[in-house]
C-alpha cells in the first residue's frame, strides 16, 4: 500500500528515528512502512493513524 | 527540517564483511586448534593437555561469536529489547553447552560409561542447545516490534528451508556417495547461521 507516513513526518520535522520511538518500533520498521515495502498490522496502523490525528485511510492508500 | 536519518537500510555490505571476517577468523581457530591437537598427540602430552587446550579454544570461539553478535547488531541496528533477551540467553546456553561438552567428553574418556548412562550422558550437552531453540521461541513470543518479527520469522524458514535441503542432499550423499558421516548435531548450528545469511536477503526486500 502507499502511504503519506514520510510527508506527515516532515511536515513535523520528525526523522525516521523520532518516529520510530513515538511508536516502539525500531528505525528499519519506519523505514519499510514509509516505503510501502511492509504494511502495519491494524494495530500499528491506528497507532500511526492517532499519532498523527488522521483516520487510517487519510494515511494509508491502495495502490 | 530533521528528516537526516532518510537513508535506506543500506547494510549488506557491512554484513557482508562481517561474514567473511568471522568465517576467516574461524577458519583460523579451527585450523589452529586442530594443529595444537596434532601436536599435543604427537608429543604425548595426553589427556590433560588436550582438554585444557579444548577449553581454551572454546572460550576463544564463544568469544568471537558474542563479539561478532555485538559488531552485527551495533552495524545492522534493529536490535529490541526481546532480541537483546534473546542474545543473552543464548549466550548463557552456549556457555554452559561448552562447559557441559567438555565435562562429559573428559568423562567419557577418563570412565567410559555404556548402555542407559552414556544416553544420559550424552543428554547433558543437548539440554542446553535444546535451551537456544527454545530462546528463539521466546523471542518470536516476546518481540513486540511487529517488523522486525516478521524480517525474523521470513529468516527462520529460508534456514530451514536451506538446512532441510541441504540434510536431504548430505543424507543421499553419504548413503550412496560415501561422502563424510555427519553428525545430526551439525543442522541446528547450520540453521543458525543460515538464519544470519538469510538476513541479508530479506531485508534487501524492505529497503
Amino acid at each position: 500500500m502507499r502511504n503519506e507516513i514520510r510527508a506527515l513526518r516532515a511536515a513535523r520535522g520528525w526523522s525516521q528515528g523520532d518516529l520510530a520511538a513515538e511508536l516502539g518500533v525500531s528505525r528499519q520498521s519506519v523505514n519499510a512502512i514509509e516505503t510501502g515495502k511492509y504494511d502495519p498490522s491494524l494495530p500499528l496502523a491506528f497507532k500511526i493513524a492517532r499519532l498523527f490525528g488522521q483516520p487510517i485511510e487519510g494515511i494509508f492508500l491502495e495502490d | 527540517m530533521n528528516i537526516v536519518d532518510d537513508r535506506p537500510d543500506d547494510t549488506g555490505r557491512v554484513k557482508v564483511l562481517l561474514l567473511v571476517g568471522v568465517v576467516w577468523l574461524y577458519a583460523i581457530l579451527v585450523g589452529s586448534y586442530w594443529w595444537a591437537m596434532v601436536a599435543i598427540r604427537d608429543n604425548h602430552l595426553g589427556p590433560p593437555a588436550a582438554f585444557a587446550c579444548s577449553a581454551v579454544y572454546t572460550v576463544l570461539i564463544l568469544g568471537t561469536a558474542f563479539g561478532f553478535i555485538r559488531l552485527w547488531r551495533g552495524a545492522v541496528g534493529g536490535s529490541t529489547p526481546a532480541l537483546r533477551r534473546r542474545d543473552r540467553r543464548t549466550m548463557v546456553s552456549a556457555a554452559i553447552y561448552a562447559a557441559l561438552l567438555l565435562a562429559v567428553a573428559w568423562l567419557q574418556r577418563l570412565h567410559p560409561v555404556h548402555g542407559v548412562l552414556a544416553y544420559a550422558l550424552a543428554l547433558l550437552p543437548a539440554i542446553p542447545v535444546v535451551a537456544m531453540a527454545v530462546a528463539m521461541g521466546l523471542y518470536f513470543r516476546e518481540e513486540t516490534d511487529e517488523f522486525e518479527r516478521t524480517v525474523r520469522v521470513e529468516n527462520a524458514l529460508w534456514a530451514t528451508g536451506g538446512t532441510l535441503a541441504i540434510a536431504t542432499v548430505w543424507g543421499f550423499a553419504e548413503m550412496l556417495a560415501q561422502a563424510p558421516h555427519a553428525g545430526a548435531w551439525v543442522w541446528f548450528p547450520l540453521w543458525a547461521a543460515f538464519t544470519s545469511v538469510a538476513d541479508i536477503f530479506t531485508r534487501r526486500r524492505y529497503r
